[in-house]
């Protein structure tokens, strides 16, 4: 089986990566979204700037999306910039990422069709590339998102990317059917030149790829 | 199993109306851009003001009612692809707001304890009740803008859910208000 791997780059292909976030997020978390009114309390989330597509026979199959801007940690997780420089301080990679904005990847999903098949590794993977990150960046961008630690070990961890805890991300109501006390959430950090393997970042988007070699199963 | 009615729903001719629009949408649609409900509601809404003399006060009335509506339907649609249906008649005397959606049966049996609670209960207690719970992980609040409905806008609300194919149910929610009411604030 072949994933194939674009960005998406008209308003179309954006409109049914938001389609496939939107009946997924809805149905199972009872998330609500817009461009113009956030309200984590009910359940009123922002929407990502750009997306990427995971296509199997013509069908989208699974997709990420990327917030350019704004991230959600920095808007509602109560990450600050300096939480940020600090650790990438820590990291010595201060000289490379001093002055880097954030981005964050957010709302991975796959279909409920291709689920089983290791689809939710193998876009994240795709997600942690130079082009899906880089784009229309004018300096190499930081990363960060927020999950659930459960998520963090089947899927950051899996593929081999390294996150750095930065804090805690509060509770909302919005999140109340996807984490649980045992199961809390996390704002993280990537900081790609140290902590994303060669293989995804610097894979090629557009790009066909057996689902194998993308972390997934044949 | 035989539909269940909890209030009064009115069933007035429409051909008898005095102003009468409805809208067909997808659920999903509004999912994706949760604005679009208030839009629905802001267009309804101005669009039957024009019966009322204080247009803004009547425009904004019933935009508020009808958005709850509207909002209703699609949060409580099981297949958010599956159309759903918002109407407003004004036939002089009462304006009759109607959403109708379908749902599975889980939903359905949250409002029918809802609606048996919503029958009888003092509107401004269970209204409290309910903001308490939004607090609470897990717990379900929802309801809250009928009792607002119900206990500011004073609004007579009636709830059918009526059994359909495949163990789903179709919701009727309907929102009536006296002329005097939708001019009155």
């Amino acid at each position: 089986m072949k994933l194939s791997l674009r960005i998406a780059a008209t308003r179309a292909e954006a409109l049914r990566c938001q389609y496939l976030i939107a009946q997924i997020y809805n149905e199972e978390y009872e998330v609500l979204f817009s461009d113009d009114r956030y309200d984590l309390t009910a359940k009123i989330e922002p929407w990502p700037h750009r997306y990427l597509m995971g296509i199997i026979d013509g069908e989208l199959a699974c997709a990420s999306g990327l917030y350019l801007r704004d991230t959600y940690v920095e808007r509602f997780g109560d990450v600050r910039e300096g939480d940020v420089r600090a650790l990438v301080a820590e990291a010595g990679a201060g000289d490379r990422y001093g002055a880097s904005p954030c981005r964050e990847i957010t709302k991975v999903v796959v279909h409920k069709r291709w689920r089983g098949r290791g689809l939710g590794r193998a876009i994240l993977a795709a997600a942690h590339t130079v082009a899906f990150l880089e784009q229309q960046a004018t300096a190499p961008p930081l990363v960060v998102f927020c999950a659930k630690l459960s998520i963090v070990r089947n899927l950051w961890d899996a593929i081999g990317v390294r996150s750095r805890t930065i804090k805690p991300f509060p509770f909302y109501k919005v999140h109340e059917l996807y984490r649980t006390d045992a199961d809390p959430m996390e704002s993280r950090l990537v900081i790609p030149a140290l902590d994303i393997p060669p293989r995804w970042y610097d894979l090629a988007v557009p790009g066909e790829y057996p689902l194998e070699t993308l972390g997934g199963r044949r | 199993m035989s539909d269940t009615t909890y209030g009064t729903l009115l069933d007035r001719p429409r051909d008898e109306a005095l102003g009468a629009f409805e809208i067909r949408f997808v659920p999903l649609d509004f999912v994706v851009h949760w604005r679009r409900c208030g839009l629905t509601a802001d267009y309804l809404g101005a669009a039957m003001a024009y019966a009322f003399e204080r247009r803004e006060a009547a425009a904004a009335v019933l935009s508020t009612v009808i958005n709850e509506l509207v909002e209703n339907a699609v949060k409580f649609s099981d297949d958010k692809r599956t159309e759903a249906r918002v109407s407003v008649v004004h036939d002089g005397d009462v304006l009759c707001v109607e959403a109708v959606n379908l749902t599975d049966a889980k939903r359905a049996g949250e409002l029918h304890a809802f609606a048996r609670e919503f029958e009888h209960a003092d509107p401004e207690a269970m209204f409290l009740e309910r903001v308490a719970r939004t607090t609470r992980p897990g717990e379900s609040a929802s309801g809250i803008g009928l009792l607002v409905l119900k206990k500011d806008y004073d609004a007579t609300i009636g709830i059918r859910v009526r059994p359909v194919e495949g163990g789903r149910s179709e919701v009727t929610v309907q929102a009536v208000l006296t002329s005097e009411q939708v001019e009155a604030r």
